[in-house]
């Protein structure tokens, strides 16, 4: 009610000559009993624009659903967040698969090598001859066995040096 | 629907003029409601939305008429007097015959504003939810309108 006293008083303002016209009857009207029908008429086009767009819809089989749905997948949206994921799950593989190898390296480092004679020697009959020969290193070889002939012949000079004359008479 | 629909209805109509064209829009607003009701956000009342819709019918039909059709005599206001006058649907006294000619001066949303608050009596808070435009502005739309119409009539 206030907001048309607030209508009408603001009309009064700024046009007298407009306010005083009457206008409860506009002039326009409607057919009999249109506003009783419009309901009806409204929901048949509802009903009949249903009808219509079902009809139209193709019957589908297993094989154009899992097609639909495909073809979902890769509409933008959907595809961006397929990349991603996938990106994502490559990168792993790859960090993980790097770590092993460096894992494996690692743990190899950690064993002496008298560990590693050790189990060579227990397990010989499991190696090839041929990569242990190639295995050995020539250079120091002979260093060892060098070293290893002079310290017998030290070994033998002192049990000579023990022994009497007569003893090494006797040995002769 | 029943509580809305003669309200919407002559808003239409005043805008469109014929009954043919306001009964197609206004059925086709109500189709619109009824599909969309799911997305009514309550951010306004039903009624502003519901006046919003049928707003944006209406001027796509008048937008589509006016492309269609070429311009002629009967597009200036006597011309839709004219028709007026020739419409079964429509029965007005001359005042009324004068008063929905100097509405056919008026550009499409001054003509709008005057009729949301002339005859709709909407307050300018509930124009600018339908019409998305500032209070001030609607006001200073109305007050143009209702001078330009007394004018209009005044020399008549």
């Amino acid at each position: 009610m206030k907001n048309t006293d607030d209508i009408k008083k603001e009309l009064e303002e700024l046009s007298p000559f407009l306010s005083k016209r009457k206008k409860e009857k506009e002039g326009f009207e409607v057919p009999t009993n249109y506003f009783r029908k419009l309901p009806d008429l409204i929901m048949d086009r509802i009903q009949e624009e249903e009808t219509l767009s079902s009809s139209s819809a193709p019957t589908t089989n297993w094989l154009d659903q899992i097609i639909e749905r495909i073809q979902l997948l890769l509409q933008p949206q959907y595809a961006m967040a397929l990349a991603s994921i996938a990106i994502f799950i490559m990168v792993s593989i790859f960090f993980f698969e790097q770590d092993n190898a460096l894992l494996g390296a690692n743990t190899l480092a950690e064993v002496s090598d008298e560990e590693i004679n050790s189990y060579v020697m227990d397990n010989l009959e499991e190696f090839e001859i041929d990569l242990l020969m190639d295995a050995i290193d020539e250079e120091n070889l002979e260093k060892e066995i060098e070293s290893e002939s002079s310290s017998d012949d030290d070994y033998l000079d002192n049990i000579i040096d023990d022994l009497s004359d007569k003893e090494l008479e006797e040995l002769m | 629907m029943q509580k809305y629909q003669e309200k919407l209805y002559w808003h239409v109509r005043r805008m469109l003029m014929d009954h043919d064209d306001a009964n197609d829009v206004i059925q086709n607003c109500f189709i619109k409601v009824y599909k969309s009701i799911h997305r009514f956000e309550r951010k306004s009342k039903l009624y502003t939305w519901l006046y919003r819709i049928a707003t944006n019918e209406a001027i796509t039909h008048l937008n589509k008429q006016k492309k269609k059709a070429v311009a002629s005599i009967d597009d200036d206001e006597i011309g839709i007097s004219h028709r007026l006058e020739a419409d079964a649907y429509f029965d007005g006294e001359e005042a009324q015959l004068q008063l929905q000619r100097a509405l056919n001066t008026l550009p499409d949303k001054q003509k709008l504003v005057f009729n949301l608050r002339y005859f709709d009596e909407m307050s300018y808070k509930e124009m600018a939810e339908v019409l998305d435009t500032s209070v001030g502005a609607l006001k200073a739309s109305y007050h143009h309108a209702v001078k330009k119409i007394e004018q209009y009539i005044r020399a008549l």
